[in-house]
C-alpha cells in the first residue's frame, strides 16, 4: 500500500496536528520525544525515496525542526519544536546517513544540538566566526551581527 | 601514522564554489574523507527575509550561474503556491523548454569538464564549443547567456515567438548529432574508458541511505527524477524518459547525462510543437498570505528543494534552500573510499558539483604522517601521469 | 588575479594572502557586480561589498554575469593599463 495511504494510521499516537495544504504535500506536528519513533515509521514505509533537507524556522522562543521526507507519491514535512535555551534534540543520522550534513548546517545556523551526531563543526560559517553567533535566528540582525563581528576583530 | 596534506583546486570562471576535502590516505588510497564548505557561503536565506517576493526572484538567481532558472521556477512556484493561482499553460510550457536548455547546457558543461579530468583535453574543448550552440539559443529567447531573467512570479516575462523556433530547432539539431558523437566516444575510447569504467562506485543502497540526487542517483540504477514523481510546469503533458544506468561508476554518470541532453532535446521539441497560445504571465498581489509550502524541481545536478513560509506580509518569514549538491556530498565521500588519489578529480567532476573550483583537498597518509600541498593543477597533472604510466 | 565573485569572509584571508604572494609588478581585475559591490548580497552577515575593501583594483568589469565581450574589453583594458605605467 503506498505511503500516502498508511502515514496517517502509522502516526496516529505521534502525529499532534496534520496539515493537507494540497495533493502530495502533508504537513505533521509531532512532540520532539518523538522523534525517532516517527521517523523510523516514517522510512519503513514504501515507496520511500529519501530525507531531502531539514529545515530549521525562527518561531520565537522556540526553532522549529522540519525533516522533508519524499516518497513516490508524497512529500511529508514532519514538523518538531525545542526551546532555544535548551535547543538539543537527538540524531537520525544512524537511520539516515545521508543527514549528517543537513544536521551539521542547522548546528551552525541555529544552534540545534544533536545527540549522537558524531560530527557537528563547522560547515559553513567561517573558522573566524565567533561563538554563540547563530545568523538564521531572528535575534541575530544583520547588524546585530556586524557588530559582534567587529568585537571579534582581533581574529581577522 | 603519517600524513599527507593535499589541495585540490583546478579553478574555473564558470563553476562557482570552492570547497576544502581532508583526506585520509593509505598509500595511494583514500581511507576516509571531510568535506568543509563556507567558501562562497554569502547568506542568502538571511537576505531573503528582508527583502520582497518580487526582490528575491533576482537574488535566488543568483544563488548559481548554471542552474538559475532552476532556482527561480522552484522558488517561483513555491510563491504561486501560497497565493493560490495557476500560472498560464503557456507559462508552462515556456518554462519546461527553457529549463530543459538549462539542462542541455548544463550537462555540456559538465561533459567538457569531466573530459578535462580524465586528460582528454580535446574533448573539453568540443564539448565546450558546442555548448556555445545552446547558449545562442537561450540568449536568443532570453537576452543573456545565464542568469536569464525568464521566470517572474505569475509566469515568465518573456516570449518565444514563433519567428524563433525554426532556428532553434537548426541549433537543436546539431546539439542531437553532436551528443551521438559524444555516446559513441564515451563507450567505446580507452582514454575515457579506463579512466571512469569501474571509478567512483556507488551502489544503490548507499546513494539512497546517503540521500543522493539527479544523474548521480540514476546512475545507480535508482530511476527518480522530480519531473516524473512530482510534476511541475508542463512535465505532466510531455512524455519523456528517467534514463538510468546500472554500472554506478563514473562511466555510467557520463551516459546518463549524454542520454539526458538527448531526451531533452526531444522535450523542448514536443514543447514547442504542442505549446498553446495564451498570456504567458497573470499579475499577482505584493503580499502572500499566511502559509507555507514546500517545492521541488528537477535542476541540471539533481532535486532541488524549497521551504517557504509566510506571513501575510509583502516579505518571506523564511526560505530555505537546498540546492542538490549539497544532497550529493555524502554520495561523493562514499564513492571516493578506496579510490586511487589520482582518481580523485573524475570522481568530484563525477557528481557534477557546483563547488567543483575545489580549493583544497587535504590528504591525510595514515601511515607516514607526511603533509604534502600541491595545487590543484599539480593533483590534475599527477592523474594524467599516473595513468599515462599504467 | 582575476576575481570573480563576491568575497566571503571566509575566503578572505586566502585571498589576502594569495595578493602577497603575487611578485610585483601586480595588478588586479574585479570581474561581475559581486566583486566590485557585493551586488545582490550586499547586507548580508557572510561577505564583504567589493574586492577593493580587501586589496586594491586595477578594473572593474560589470555584469551580472559579465559578457564574454566586457571581459575580453576588461583585459585589453588592463593591458594598456600596464603598458603605459611602463
Amino acid at each position: 500500500m503506498k505511503a500516502s495511504n498508511l502515514i496517517e494510521s502509522q502516526l496516529k499516537d505521534e502525529a499532534r496536528e496534520i496539515t493537507v495544504p494540497r495533493e502530495r504535500r502533508m504537513f505533521i506536528r509531532i512532540a520532539k520525544e518523538n522523534l525517532r519513533k516517527s521517523m523510523k515509521k516514517l522510512i519503513g514505509l514504501e515507496g520511500l525515496t529519501h530525507l531531502s533537507t531539514i529545515t530549521g524556522v525562527d518561531v520565537g522562543s522556540q526553532v522549529e525542526l522540519i525533516y522533508h521526507i519524499v516518497y513516490e507519491d508524497i512529500l511529508v514535512s514532519l514538523k518538531v519544536q525545542v526551546s532555544k535555551e535548551k535547543p538539543i534534540l537527538p540524531t537520525i543520522v544512524d537511520l539516515i546517513p545521508g543527514a549528517l550534513l543537513y544536521e551539521r548546517e542547522i548546528h551552525d545556523l541555529f544552534g540545534v544540538r544533536f545527540k549522537g551526531n558524531p560530527d557537528l563543526s563547522r560547515l559553513i560559517l567561517p573558522d573566524t566566526w565567533p561563538d554563540g553567533v547563530f545568523p538564521l535566528r531572528k535575534e541575530w540582525t544583520p547588524e546585530r551581527i556586524s557588530e559582534k563581528i567587529e568585537d571579534n576583530h582581533e581574529n581577522y | 601514522m603519517k600524513t599527507i596534506k593535499i589541495p585540490f583546486g583546478p579553478q574555473h570562471p564558470a563553476l562557482e564554489e570552492p570547497i576544502n576535502f581532508i583526506f585520509e590516505v593509505e598509500e595511494e588510497r583514500v581511507v576516509n574523507v571531510k568535506p568543509r564548505l563556507g567558501y562562497i557561503h554569502r547568506g542568502i536565506e538571511k537576505l531573503a527575509e528582508n527583502r520582497t517576493y518580487h526582490q528575491n526572484v533576482y537574488l535566488i538567481e543568483r544563488i548559481c550561474g548554471i542552474c538559475s532558472f532552476a532556482h527561480t521556477t522552484c522558488y517561483t512556484q513555491a510563491v504561486e503556491e501560497l497565493l493560490g493561482i495557476d500560472i498560464p499553460e503557456r507559462a508552462k510550457f515556456i518554462r519546461t523548454i527553457t529549463a530543459e536548455m538549462e539542462r542541455v547546457q548544463n550537462h555540456y558543461l559538465w561533459l567538457g569538464l569531466t573530459a578535462k579530468e580524465t586528460g582528454f583535453e580535446t574533448l573539453f574543448m568540443y564539448a565546450w564549443r558546442d555548448r556555445e550552440t545552446i547558449l545562442e539559443v537561450l540568449e536568443m529567447i532570453s537576452g543573456k547567456r545565464v542568469n536569464y531573467g525568464m521566470n517572474t512570479i505569475g509566469g515568465v516575462r518573456r516570449d518565444i515567438l514563433e519567428t524563433m523556433t525554426e532556428q532553434i530547432e537548426d541549433k537543436l539539431s546539431h546539439l542531437e548529432d553532436r551528443a551521438q558523437y559524444y555516446k559513441k566516444i564515451c563507450t567505446k575510447e580507452q582514454t575515457i574508458l579506463k579512466r571512469t569504467v569501474g571509478v567512483g562506485i556507488l551502489r544503490p543502497r548507499d546513494a539512497l541511505s546517503l540521500c543522493a540526487v539527479g544523474p548521480t542517483l540514476r546512475a545507480s540504477g535508482i530511476p527518480r527524477d522530480v519531473r516524473a514523481d512530482d510534476p511541475y510546469a508542463a512535465y505532466d503533458e510531455v512524455p519523456f524518459k528517467v534514463v538510468t544506468y546500472k554500472r554506478c561508476d563514473v562511466a555510467s554518470r557520463i551516459l546518463v547525462r549524454i542520454d539526458e541532453i538527448l531526451e531533452s532535446i526531444n522535450i523542448i521539441r514536443y514543447a514547442l510543437e504542442n505549446m498553446p497560445k495564451g498570456p504567458i504571465q497573470v499579475k499577482v498581489p505584493q503580499r502572500v498570505p499566511k502559509g507555507e509550502a514546500v517545492s521541488q524541481v528537477e535542476a541540471p545536478r539533481g532535486e532541488n528543494i524549497h521551504y517557504l513560509k509566510s506571513d501575510g506580509s509583502d516579505k518571506p518569514v523564511r526560505l530555505k534552500v537546498r540546492a542538490p549538491t549539497l544532497a550529493n556530498l555524502p554520495p561523493l565521500c562514499k564513492m571516493l573510499i578506496d579510490v586511487n588519489i589520482a582518481d580523485i578529480p573524475v570522481v568530484i567532476a563525477g557528481i557534477d558539483p557546483c563547488i567543483a573550483c575545489a580549493e583544497r583537498v587535504m590528504l591525510v597518509d595514515t601511515k607516514t604522517k607526511k603533509r604534502r600541498i600541491w595545487s590543484g593543477d599539480k593533483l590534475w597533472r599527477y592523474s594524467c601521469e599516473w595513468y599515462r604510466k599504467k | 588575479m582575476a576575481v570573480t565573485g563576491p568575497v566571503t569572509r571566509q575566503a578572505k584571508s586566502r585571498l589576502l594572502r594569495i595578493y602577497e604572494q603575487m611578485p610585483m609588478p601586480k595588478y588586479v581585475i574585479a570581474i561581475g557586480s559581486c566583486a566590485i559591490s557585493g551586488a545582490p548580497f550586499n547586507g548580508s552577515y557572510s561577505i564583504y561589498e567589493g574586492v577593493d575593501k580587501v586589496i586594491p583594483v586595477d578594473v572593474y568589469v560589470g555584469g551580472c554575469p559579465p559578457r564574454p565581450e566586457a571581459i575580453i574589453n576588461g583585459m585589453l583594458r588592463l593591458i594598456k593599463k600596464i603598458g603605459s605605467a611602463q
